[in-house]
This record gives structure tokens, sequence and C-alpha cells, in this order.
């Protein structure tokens, strides 16, 4: 055992699974045949296979920088050399007790749910990947996978993380770091953590493993200012790695619409980008127990006072402000209303608050809920008489959605995915589209929809009757583009 | 004793106080309503309540600006937008006027001035810095003819990018290389609130404060903003850049939004803001009116004096000189040009190569490198400064010109070189192709992908050993005819200031 356990050995292993992998010839296993073979596959290969021996050896995905600077190196003074010192990085890190195993995934599809497998909270994209992972795991059987600790290689989900995302069977039982060959690779996830989206440019710019994604919006492009300054060149980090994808399913027309702009501009700089697709998200309405909708009536409903439910994080680019100032002209019309706001404080609160606490003062119905949970949300959902959401920019627009869904009115934007949908064959229904940057038509629309007992009563049976796209669908379209089938429609 | 002192004291300031106040109102209402009726009572205030009543948005921003001698943010105008309509638009007014004494009563007020129906061209940065970039160029040459020709007032940013001022003469200076004009020098300490007019933003602005000022005013005011649209690399090339900037820059995006026209240097950066203005359209904003006015070149002549000196710092006797400009950052890839040289050197060719740029973002990949091939005996020369009149020199001296850059605006160096008639290796794709390239064919110079070391080295090669070649495309390089200034300065002028194309 302890045998096995010398570097060399180590060494022989890791340049084997290479080998392996690439179906590079050698005629044994002993380390005086490995490495020369390597070498030479190094000097003639491709810049895949530099980039998997590096990942191999070193037990990490290498950046582009890095890459760059071993094609160098090999072609100034050759492979042996590079691979006598990365061998004895190997013994050294092998020393001080860095014995991982490094295991090549040749062929398979891998699906990263890094992220969301590591958290309990559910926002827009956990929810997304929660629901589909499950689904593609019966449709194709990926390989789930996380990162590493500080994002060093690929790794199988451990079995805490595939509850989480309510996958079957057991899985992989050790944790072995993965470096994959061929194959493709999946994330429906924003991969955007630097260090993340540095080893992804690297692996979509000369791994031999193309890089498919469900795109969400390009909110720090065009609206920056409106998320936190980290946020925005992070966000660009994901894009830099975005330019070497295959394909990327768009939830939205509007955020397909976004990101086909993007790739303009990345056209203009020497890269084809991706092939694009929309994908519209789905919006199942979860039931609501007769429990949930009694605790949510107790918080939230006034007697005599209809409720009107806002739902989305505390950030400026949720207009939250225009909607409290929109309440305000109403409540001094005379209007009786309660409304309620849900969502946890994101980003540039303390107006917010303040206005919040400034109305309240003022003897106003409002409330604001954090940390609301989910069934408590969809009870609220089917007690409020609308659902104000006119936010300035959104990749989709899931409040809207999911109203709709239990066949609650919206006011909501005049263009994008909000539009989109609400008027999916340009005439509106069940919601009323207003311009966010207008306060006034903010107010009419809730004016309307509090006073014209009608028109509420149309658009309530609009919102109700209109036909959702399921989960299944969506799952099984994005499985079919992102493993490389046409693109739907 | 002291206390009558005092009691005089408040009174004279007291006395500054409401005349500052009044002057303030007055100067919103003779701007707004030029001729109307007098206040009724002579109440200023009243005035300006009933001028902001009438609901326009430009209206708010200019009397916020006047009031507060600072741009109102997209912020405080919807804010105010917000009070006028809950408590009417007097108490805005009396806000801003309790705000106005306070500061006056510390005697922190500046004088304001408004500038109506001027043309403010911003060159604040360029005003502000001593190097030399292809964008400080671009306005030193722009802004000299548009000076000359037309009646423009340069501007920068009063403290922290609050609202415009004049220049200051030195500021004048380096942007002109000459004395200003006394009788168009108001003092730099006045704050300059532009009504009607046309502001022409001709360099990059991604300081936040200015950007967060700059899109109040191009969103709310009624003063045309037009730019000079020079690339969106942060954009397309997110890791080549600093962390810091690609969040500036879209902010500066964010204002760009709501200007009404950006004047595009290249077909490159035309397609990049084409690209980011469909983004923009897709979340329900219009977005400026793009055109293209490609950016000339024109050699500066050098002198047998400037030629002399620049051979004996730049030249080895018997080696080809190979010539790269660019500020040492990844982007301009001078790491996979020094691996080119170090393939041909070893291949046995003689040439030497000088880089010249100052360094900017993690430049010591970089240095590491020019250290390790000096130590090597490579004829090799990082150059952190040069004086113009020597890098025009540069240019006529060198074999050739190397600029493989992953991503240009216009590529200023490739087309500098052109116009010297020095053949030039660049990158095939984007501005530095159609530099290069206009009509699809390479004239005068070589295209490589950049992001291929040996692609790069190949071209050296050739320019290197091919003499045939090589004298071809000296004679292509000398024949072309890449624009003049004047013309440039005439087209962007045009449009930016009258929507001419």
């Amino acid at each position: 055992m302890s045998a096995l356990r010398t570097s060399p050995h180590v060494l022989a292993v890791r340049l084997r699974e290479v080998v392996d992998a690439v179906g590079w010839p050698v005629a044994d296993d002993s380390p005086g045949q490995l490495r020369p073979a390597v070498a030479e596959l190094l000097e003639k290969g491709t810049p895949g296979a530099l980039w998997l021996t590096l990942a191999v050896l070193r037990g990490r995905f290498p950046d582009v920088a890095q890459v760059e600077e071993a094609a160098r190196a090999i072609r100034l003074d050759g492979a042996e050399a590079l691979l006598g010192q990365e061998g004895d990085a190997l013994t050294r890190r092998f020393a001080d007790g860095d014995v991982a195993e490094v295991q090549v995934l040749t062929d398979a599809i891998i699906v990263d749910v890094n992220h969301t497998a590591g958290t309990d909270s559910i926002s827009g994209i956990q929810r997304v990947a929660r629901e589909i992972a499950p689904r593609w795991q019966a449709l194709g059987q990926p390989e789930f996978v996380g990162w590493s600790d500080g994002y060093r290689t690929l790794r199988p989900l451990t079995a805490a993380e595939r509850d989480r995302m309510s996958l079957t069977g057991p899985g992989p039982k050790n944790r072995t770091r993965l470096v994959p060959w061929r194959g493709t690779y999946i994330s429906p996830e924003l991969t955007a953590e630097p260090p993340r989206a540095r080893a992804l440019q690297a692996l979509g710019r000369f791994g031999r493993t193309p890089l498919n994604f469900i795109g969400y919006d390009c909110i720090p492009v065009t609206s920056g200012g409106t998320v936190a300054p980290g946020m925005s060149s992070s966000y660009l980090g994901y894009l830099a790695a975005a330019r070497y994808a295959n394909r990327v399913s768009m939830i939205s027309e509007a955020s397909a619409g976004e990101l086909v702009g993007w790739r303009r501009m990345a056209r203009a700089a020497g890269f084809q980008g991706p092939q694009i697709a929309q994908i519209e998200l789905p919006v199942e309405a979860a039931p609501s127990p007769v429990d949930a909708l009694t605790e949510a009536r107790r918080r939230f409903c006034v007697p005599g006072a209809p409720l009107v439910l806002v739902v989305g994080s505390h950030e400026p680019r949720k207009n939250h402000l225009a909607v409290l100032h929109a309440a305000e002209l109403l409540w001094r019309e005379g209007r009786r209303f309660n409304l309620v706001l849900v969502g946890s404080g994101a980003w540039q609160v303390q107006r917010f608050d303040a206005r919040v606490d400034e109305l309240q003062r003022a003897g106003r119905q409002v409330v604001s809920s954090t940390g609301l949970p989910d069934e408590l949300l969809w009870a609220a959902y089917r007690l409020a008489r609308f659902v104000v959401f006119p936010s300035l920019n959104e990749g989709f627009g899931l409040p809207i959605a999911e109203a709709l869904s239990v066949g609650t009115p919206v006011v909501t934007s005049d263009f994008g995915s909000m539009r989109q949908i609400v008027a999916p064959h340009g005439k509106p229904c069940g919601g009323l589209l207003v311009d966010p940057r207008d306060d006034h038509a903010i107010a009419d629309g809730m004016r309307r929809l509090l006073m014209d007992e009608q028109l509420w009563q149309r658009l309530r049976t609009e919102a109700g009757a209109d036909g959702r796209r399921t989960w299944d669908t969506y799952a099984a379209e994005t499985w079919a583009f992102l493993t490389g089938q046409p693109a739907p429609g | 004793m002291g206390r009558l002192a005092d009691a005089a004291e408040r009174q004279r300031r007291q006395l500054t106080t409401s005349s500052i106040a009044a002057a303030r109102l007055r100067m919103i209402i003779e701007t707004v309503q030029p001729g109307g009726a007098p206040a009724a009572n002579g109440d200023l205030a009243a005035s300006v309540a009933d001028l902001i009543a009438g609901g326009d948005p430009a209206v708010l921003w200019f009397a916020l600006a006047v009031l507060r001698a600072e741009f109102p943010d997209v912020a405080a105008i919807e804010d105010a937008q917000r009070l006028a309509r809950l408590d009417g638009p007097a108490t805005v007014v009396r806000r801003e006027l309790a705000g106005l004494r306070a500061a006056a009563w510390r005697g922190s007020v500046p004088r304001v001035r408004v500038l109506s129906e001027a043309v403010t061209v911003d060159v604040s940065h360029t005003a502000n810095v001593d190097f030399v970039s292809g964008i400080q160029r671009v306005v030193g040459e722009t802004v000299r003819r548009w000076v000359a020709e037309h009646d423009t007032t340069l501007v920068g940013w009063a403290d922290e990018y609050v609202a415009f001022r004049a220049l200051t003469g030195d500021e004048y200076r380096r942007v002109l290389g000459t004395a200003p004009d006394p009788r168009s020098m108001v003092r730099a300490c006045e704050v300059l609130i532009p009504w009607r007019g046309v502001h022409v933003l001709p360099e990059l602005a991604v300081e936040r404060e200015r950007t967060r000022h700059l899109a109040g005013l191009a969103r709310f005011a009624n003063t045309r903003v037009t730019a000079i649209g020079h690339d969106c690399i942060p954009m397309t090339s997110g890791v080549t850049v600093t962390p810091g900037m690609t969040s500036n820059f879209s902010m500066f995006l964010a204002a760009m939004r709501y200007t009404d026209r950006i004047a595009v240097t290249s077909h490159a950066s035309a397609a990049e803001f084409t690209g980011w203005r469909r983004m923009v359209r897709a979340v329900g904003l219009r977005g400026p009116d793009l055109a293209e006015v490609g950016l000339p070149v024109q050699a500066a002549p050098s002198t047998a004096e400037d030629l002399a000196e620049t051979k004996q710092r730049l030249c080895l006797a018997g080696a080809p000189l190979v010539l790269v400009v660019g500020s040492h950052e990844p982007r301009k890839n001078h790491l996979a040009v020094l691996h080119a040289c170090e393939l041909l050197w070893r291949e046995g060719l003689r040439f030497n190569i000088a880089l010249v740029g100052s360094g900017s973002w993690k430049a010591e990949p970089f240095r590491a490198k020019v250290a390790e091939g000096q130590a090597a005996n490579r004829p090799l020369d990082s150059i952190t400064a040069l004086p113009d009149e020597q890098l025009w020199a540069a240019y006529r001296l060198a074999h050739f010109v190397l600029f493989p850059s992953l991503n240009e605006g216009f590529g200023l160096p490739a087309a500098e070189a052109l116009a010297c008639g020095t053949p030039v290796i660049t990158s095939r794709f984007g501005s530095m192709e159609q530099i290069v390239a206009p009509d699809g064919n390479p004239l005068g110079g070589l295209l490589v992908d950049p992001r291929d070391d040996r692609s790069i080295a190949d071209a050296m090669r050739t320019l290197l050993t091919d003499d045939e070649a090589y004298a071809r495309l000296r004679e292509q390089a000398r024949a072309r005819d890449l624009g003049s200034w004047d013309s440039y300065a005439a087209a962007a002028w045009a449009y930016l200031t009258l929507g001419e194309t």
C-alpha cells in the first residue's frame, strides 16, 4: 500500500489518465514509457491535450494565462522540461498530503449545479436549477457536479447535495476531482464567481468540452448602476467565458434579444460567440392548503381593504419607490387598499426602508415582509386583488407569471420580458401594461384595477384562462437544445 | 461691543444670503421665461414654483441645478417630482431655498452662470493628464479645430464632478497646446448650468460621480448630450481590463443610454455600440442614434534631428527595428509578441525590438519577460516614455510595426505606422482589420490571429526574410490615404451638434 503512494506512482497514474482519455499510444505503464509519450502528445497535440494534461497533473483547472504560458514553454524548451517541472510540483504536493484522486470524465454530459446544490435558499435561478435537475436526470442521466474547494476542479455532488437537487440514485461515493474530456458541459446557473468563471474561460477556449448555459439576463450591461459594483465586474467575467460557449438558452425573448446584442459586440472583437435560443421559463402554481391561506389572510388582509401585492427584492431596479409613490397618490385620493411588499433587502435599501417607515408613521396601510415561506407567498398571490411589478429590467419577471398562473391580474412594465408574459400574442391578457418610469402611469393602472370592477373581473378571467407552460416542457426543450439538438421554433 | 459686531455680521450675512437666493431665482425665471410677466408681488419663489408646476422635467432639472449649483442626478429628479406631486411645487422650491440659504450662511456657495444655447465640450480628463493615449490624441486634434471654427465652450467638472465649470488656463493649454483667448475665459470657480444647448463628450467618462451627474443631464435636461464612442472594450473583453474599470464603464454606458447621438470611431466600434443599443432596446429604451465617423490618421513630420536622435536611441547597426507601440496591459498581447520574437531569435533571425508604452495594468509578467530576455542578451528594449517627435521618427525608422492586440476601438499604432509608410502586422478582426484592409484586401500589412503565437511569428518571419513581399507592402503602405483631422473634425461637428451625416 505504501509503495503505491510513492510519488513516481502518482505521476504515472495521472499520466495514464491523460493518455487513456486522449487515446494516445503507449507501450506500457512504466514512467519511462509514459513521460515521453505524453511529451510527444503535448508537442504534437492540440491545446485541448495541453489543457487536459495541466488539469490532471495539477489537480486544478488552469486559467487562460497558464495554458498560454505552458504552450510557450513547450515551444521554447520542449515538453519534457515542462513535464519535469509538473512532476516535481506534484511530488511536493503529494509530500504535503495532497492526495486527492483525479479522474478524467470522458464523453460525459456534465451538469454544473454547484451553487444551488450547496444552498437552501431559493432565488429565481435556484428555482430553475431545482426544477430541471430531476427532469434532466430522467431525460439523459447526466453527471451532476459541483466544484471542489477554491474552484479547483469539478467534483461529484455529495449525498446531501443530491438530495437537495431531488436526484435519485446514490451517486459516486468518493470526493474525486473530475476533469472533463470531450462530452459536454451544461450549467443552469450564473457561473460568475471569479475563479469559476476564470476556469470556465480556459475550459471553453482550450478544452475539448463545449460549454452550454441557461442564461438569465444582461442587467449589469444594460442597466449599469442598478447592481452592486462588484457584480458587474464578476458578471463580465462570466460573459468572457460565454464568448467561448457553444449554446446559451435564454429565459425569454427579451433576454435573448439582449444576449444577441452582446454577441454582436463580441463578434466585433473577433469572437464567434454562442448559438442563442429563447426558451421561455414556465410557471406552475403550487397549491395553497387551507392553513396557508388562513395564515396569509391573518398576516396580510385588512377587512374592507383589498390586498395589493408587490413581490421582489428591495433594490432600485425593482422600482419600489415609484410603487410607494403611486400608492400614496391613491391613498390621498381616498382609495382604500393594503399594500404588501414581499422580498428581501438586496442592495441600496435605505431609501426604500425610510419611505416605508414614513408611510407607516403617516398611518398608511403598508407592510414590508421579508423571508416569507413559499407556501405563504403562493397564498398571498391567491388572496391579492392584483400584483404590481413595474420593474425597470427583468430577464423574465417571475412574479407576474406566478400571479397570472393563479388567476390574479397584474400591473407591469410595457416592454421586454414583462410585456411578453402579459401579452404573448401582442394583446395584453390578464394585466395592464404601464411605463415604469412614469409614476402617474403606475398609479393609473392601480386605480383602474381598484375601481373598475368590470375590468378587474375581465382581467381575472383572462389571467386564469391562460394555458401556461410546464416545467416538463421547459426541461425537455432546454435539454434538447443544450445537448446539441436544433433550437426549438 | 462684541454683540453689536455679531449682530452686524449676522445682518450682513442675512442680506448676502437673501440676495444670493433672489439672484438664483431670478436667473431661473429669466432663462425659462425670458420677458415673461414680472412675479406677482415680487414673489420670486412662487414664480419658480409655477414654472415647475408646468411638469416639464427639463425645467425642474434646470431649477434644481441653479439652486443647488449642482446637476441633479436621476434619483434627485424623481424625488423632487414626487415631492412636487404630493406636497406641491412650492414645497420643492422652499426645500431647495432652505438648502441654499444654509450653504450661503456658511459662505460656501459658488457663483452660478447659465449657458444658454451653447455648445459645451467636456474635456475634463484630457485636460488633467499629461500622457497622450489614443483617446486624448483624438480629443486634442478635434477640439482644437472645433474651438478655432465654432463658438464652443470647453468645460471640465467642478468639485466632485457635480457641475460644469470653465477650464483653468493650465487645463486649456494642456488640451489645445495654446494659451486661452482671454475674452473666452470665465473664471473656473463659476458653476456653469446649460440651458437648451448641445453638450459634446469627446472622451471616455468613467468617473462614477461624473457618469451619475451626466446621466441626469442626458435624461432630463433640455441640453442634447452627444458623444464620440471609442469602444466597448470592458464589455467585450471583461477580463483584460481592471475590475473597477468594468463597473465604472457600465455606469458610463448607463448614462449613454439617454444621449441623442454617438459618433463611433470605426466599423468595429459601430458594431459594438449597435450591439449595445440592441441590448438597451430590449429593456424599453430607445438609445442614441449612431453614426460611424471614422478616425483619420495624419503623420506628423520628422526632422533630420528627430530621426538621428531616435535612431541612436532605438536602432542597432545591421538589425532591422521591429516597433511595438501600446501600454503594457494584457489586452495588448505583449507576452505573445515577446514569445514570437524569442522563437525567431532562436531560428537565427536578426532584428531588434523596441516596445514603447507605459505600464498600465497587470504589467508584471511583461516586465519579468523583458528582464528575462535582456538577461539572455536579446536585443530588446522597453521604453516607457518617448516624446511624440521621437515616436513619429520611430514609426519611420521601423522595418515594421507589430500590433497584434486582442481588442481595439480603433488601433491607432497600426494606422499611424501606415500613415508613415511603414508596414504593419496586426489582428485579423475588428478595427485593426478595417485599418489594414478597408476594402477587404490587406494593403500595407499582414493580418494574423493574435491568439495564435505562431501566426504572429510567421508574419514577422515573412517581413524579416521575404524582401519582395516586404517591398510590396511598403509601397502599398506609402500609397495609403488615411483621411485628415480637418475632415474628421468637420464631420464629427456636423453630426454631433447638428445631426448631419
